[in-house]
This record gives C-alpha cells, sequence and structure tokens, in this order.
C-alpha cells in the first residue's frame, strides 16, 4: 500500500470526487452570480468590512483584483476549467498541480471575500484541495504524502464526531423534533419528508438518534478492517445522498465522500498494524510456550 | 518490530553509496504544520471562548466549526421585508424577498443553486440577532456589518415607482409545516435615499 503508484492512486480518486464537487457549485455560483456583485446579498465592498484584515492593510489590495465584481466571475471560470481538467485529465503531473493549485487558490479567495453563504461543504473542499497541494507539491516524499492521508482522514471523523456529540447534548435529536423541524423548514426542509415525520413521530426519535450514533461512532471506521470500512464509507455516502436528497445540501456529499479514499487508506495501514502487532504476539507467545 | 512497517512512517531514502540519508528538514516542517494545523482544528471544536478566541486570525475560514444543525438546529425560516415611502408620503406595502424558493426534492441533490444566497440570508440574521442582543443602541446595530449588507441589498432592488426612503424588516415562522402567523423579529431605522 505504501508504494508511490498506490499513494497517487488515492490523490487521484480524493481530487475526482473533489473536483465533481467544485465543478457542481462552480456552475451554481455562476447562474446566480448577481449576488457577488456591488449591490447583491454577497457584495464586496460592504462583507469585507466584517474583518479588519480585509477593511485595510495590503490584503485587500491584494484581494481586489481577483474577488471584486465581475472579477470573481472569471475566478469562478477558471476553477470551473481546473475541476473539468481533473475530471477528464489522467496524466500530466505538473498541469494537475497547476489545477489543484488553482482551486485552492480560488477556494481560499472565496473563504476570504465573504463569511457569508459558505457552509462545512465549501470548508472541507478548501481543506482537501490545501491538502493535496501540499502533497503534490512533494510527491517525491512519501511520508508527507502519508501525513496529508492522515490529515484528510482525520479531519473528516473529527467532522463526524464532533457533530454527533454535539447533537448528543441537544435535547431537539433525542425528543425527534430537530429531524422534522428542519426538514420543516422552506431552507432545508422538505414537506414530503417533514410531513411524514411530523405523522410518525417515533420514527422521527429514532432517525434523531440514529443519525448522532452514527456521526459519533464514524472515527471507528479507522481501526477496522476491509470489507467491514467499506459497508461504513458506502453508509457515509448513502447519509449524504440522503442529505442531498431531502435537504437539498448537494455539495455536502462530493465534499466529505471526497475524503472516503483517504478513511480507506488510513484504516488499511492502521489494520495492517493492528493485524502484524497481533500476529507477533501470538508469535511470541507460541515460541515461549515451546520453550516450557 | 517489523521493518517495513516503520518505513511506512519513516521514508528513509537511500543513496547511490547505499548510506541511509538524514530525514529532510523541509518534510519535518510540513508535518508539523499540518500536526499544528489539526491541533487548531480539534481545538476549536470546542465552544469555549479560550478556543474561539483562535479564530480571529482565520481570515481564510480554515479552522472549521463542524457541529453541523447541533445541539440546537435552526426550525425556523427567515424572512426578509421592505417597504418604501413614496414621494406624495405614502407607503408601499410590504414586499418579501424570497431567497429560497421551494424546490423540486428530485432534482436538489443535484442542482440547488438558490441554497448559497438562502445560506447568507440565513447567517446574516443570525449575525445581527447576536449583535442585537450584545448591543441594544440603534447606532450601533445599524452600523453592524450584516444589517449594512441587508441595507445595500434593500436599496439597489430595481422599483417601478418614485421612492424616496425604505425600511425593511425581518420575521421568523417556524417552517412552511406549521399554521402559526410569522413574529417580527426586528424592524429597521427608516433610510433616506
Amino acid at each position: 500500500m505504501n508504494d508511490r503508484r498506490s499513494l497517487d492512486g488515492v490523490f487521484k480518486a480524493i481530487e475526482r470526487l473533489s473536483a465533481i464537487g467544485v465543478l457542481l457549485t462552480s456552475v451554481e455560483m455562476l447562474s446566480k452570480s448577481k449576488h457577488f456583485n456591488d449591490t447583491g446579498l454577497m457584495s464586496w465592498p460592504v462583507s469585507r468590512l466584517y474583518r479588519i484584515d480585509t477593511t485595510r492593510g495590503k490584503l485587500p489590495q491584494i484581494l481586489k483584483p481577483f474577488v471584486s465584481y465581475p472579477a470573481i466571475n472569471g475566478v469562478i471560470v477558471l476553477r470551473l476549467l481546473a475541476a473539468l481538467f481533473l475530471l477528464t485529465n489522467r496524466r500530466g503531473k505538473r498541469a494537475r498541480t497547476a489545477a489543484v493549485a488553482g482551486i485552492a487558490a480560488s477556494s481560499v479567495m472565496l473563504s476570504a471575500r465573504s463569511p457569508y453563504g459558505l457552509d462545512g461543504a465549501d470548508q472541507m473542499i478548501t481543506i482537501t484541495f490545501l491538502t493535496v497541494l501540499i502533497a503534490r507539491l512533494r510527491s517525491g516524499s512519501a511520508f508527507v504524502q502519508q501525513v496529508c492521508l492522515w490529515f484528510l482522514a482525520l479531519q473528516s471523523c473529527l467532522s463526524y464526531i464532533t457533530a454527533g456529540v454535539a447533537k448528543a447534548f441537544g435535547s431537539m435529536w433525542s425528543d425527534g423534533t430537530a429531524m422534522s423541524g428542519i426538514l420543516g423548514t422552506n431552507q432545508y426542509g422538505n414537506r414530503a419528508v417533514g410531513q411524514f415525520l411530523q405523522k410518525h413521530p417515533k420514527l422521527a426519535i429514532w432517525s434523531g438518534k440514529g443519525v448522532t450514533f452514527w456521526e459519533s461512532v464514524f472515527p471507528v471506521v479507522l481501526i477496522l478492517p476491509r470489507p467491514i470500512s467499506d459497508l461504513f464509507v458506502w453508509s457515509g455516502a448513502a447519509f449524504h445522498l440522503g442529505i442531498a436528497l431531502t435537504m437539498g445540501l448537494n455539495d455536502f456529499l462530493w465534499a466529505f465522500v471526497a475524503t472516503y479514499p483517504a478513511i480507506l487508506f488510513c484504516s488499511e495501514e492502521t489494520t495492517s498494524v493492528l493485524g502484524k502487532l497481533l500476529l507477533l504476539k501470538r508469535k511470541r507467545l507460541y515460541s515461549y510456550r515451546q520453550q516450557m | 518490530m517489523n521493518k517495513r512497517l516503520f518505513c511506512s512512517f519513516q521514508q528513509r531514502e537511500t543513496s547511490k553509496r547505499g548510506a541511509i540519508k538524514p530525514f529532510p528538514l523541509l518534510d519535518g516542517i510540513i508535518a508539523a504544520f499540518i500536526v499544528v494545523w489539526f491541533g487548531l482544528c480539534v481545538a476549536t471544536q470546542f465552544p469555549q471562548d479560550v478556543f474561539q478566541r483562535v479564530r480571529r486570525w482565520d481570515i481564510f475560514h480554515l479552522l472549521p466549526r463542524w457541529s453541523f444543525f447541533a445541539p440546537r438546529p435552526l426550525t425556523s425560516d427567515y424572512h426578509f421585508l421592505y417597504r418604501d415611502s413614496l414621494v406624495d408620503g405614502t407607503h408601499t406595502d410590504w414586499t418579501e424577498v424570497q431567497f429560497s424558493p421551494p424546490r423540486s426534492s428530485l432534482l436538489s441533490w443535484l442542482w440547488n443553486p438558490e441554497k448559497r444566497q438562502a445560506k447568507a440570508f440565513c447567517d446574516l440574521v443570525s449575525d445581527l440577532m447576536q449583535h442585537q442582543r450584545l448591543h441594544h443602541d440603534e447606532t450601533s446595530i445599524q452600523l453592524a456589518v450584516p444589517y449594512l449588507m441587508l441595507l445595500n441589498y434593500i436599496t439597489n432592488l430595481p422599483r417601478s415607482s418614485n421612492w424616496t426612503h425604505t425600511q425593511f424588516m425581518l420575521m421568523t415562522s417556524p417552517g412552511e409545516l406549521s399554521t402559526e402567523a410569522p413574529t417580527p423579529l426586528m424592524l429597521s431605522g427608516v433610510h433616506q435615499l
């Protein structure tokens, strides 16, 4: 598992899955680009006042040519083209690194532009591409590549366990009102599912508890052998697909599923180490018994 | 301990002569950076002020808060309404700005461009409400960035009639499945144009 070719394969899988998310969100952003203009809901001249760093000093001057309107549309188009390149080209290490760098830079710019309108999927995409960029720039070092994969896997597990534990502290997640409440809103709701859960409160209670439990135990995947770890990540993909279908959070599907190749890589590493340790212990026990 | 097992973590490259090269310093620096980054990510998951203070320097949002919809999820909708004062001294009716029109659930897993502005609006209202809880004087609220962003948006909406002033109102309702009437959250000042 540690040879460079397989590490490269893991990074390519991460890049491609994330690139689908980037492609999707870029097209969506361009279709609603009026919100990025100076009079829109995510206007740069006003939103930059949110932070002192983007209000005065050198940073706003550096950012302005990229994040002001309509330049931001150009950045989004370049981001879209870079994602398309990652999806359609299998070779060309330098070009892939440039595409990854382009997406990482544009993600950072969009994050600095306005805190409003960003969600967890945007943050995961930014973290993923920055990490992949570090790994690509040090492609000669298997050590750095492994550290990057571990970082992504742990970051993903951190997101699930934090969400799970935080839900365990909220009474709404155990009495069923959270699920039916969220799905009853216009923003994240789904009239049919919301009404169904209101009519079946027990199902609402158990689905809330189920989500809390599943998210809390997700990091266990890192010590599970295959094919159980595969089943775990498939359940994750199904979970995000369900969220996309009911709540419309389509970008979370690609942003989080993209971290799964890293999770599977790390789970294989951990189980291999654990397996070898067990074997070593058994061998020692066997030789000890023979000496007796 | 198995040799191969360690080699997966401790990359030791051998030179042409076969001597073991020292561990590259750059790799150590990168690994240390990533470890610190992850440590900060873990720390900022805790709601205590001491951990949240780190976010002051997080311009690029590289320290996420992963507590999605927890512990108390948002189970209500926010509404954005505005009205104008006309040249003859009369007011227009309150008009609602829709940021998240009802979605087609079959397609939203693939195509949902409205989610970004809906999230932006939700974030702006949440921030403004928090600001209102902390600062009670009107001037401070009117200088808050979320307030200015909403005002900037509303004053630039295309209008057909002659108007001189505008005002906006934020309301909340307990979701589309409820029959309860929306309740006002905040009424803005009257702003001249």
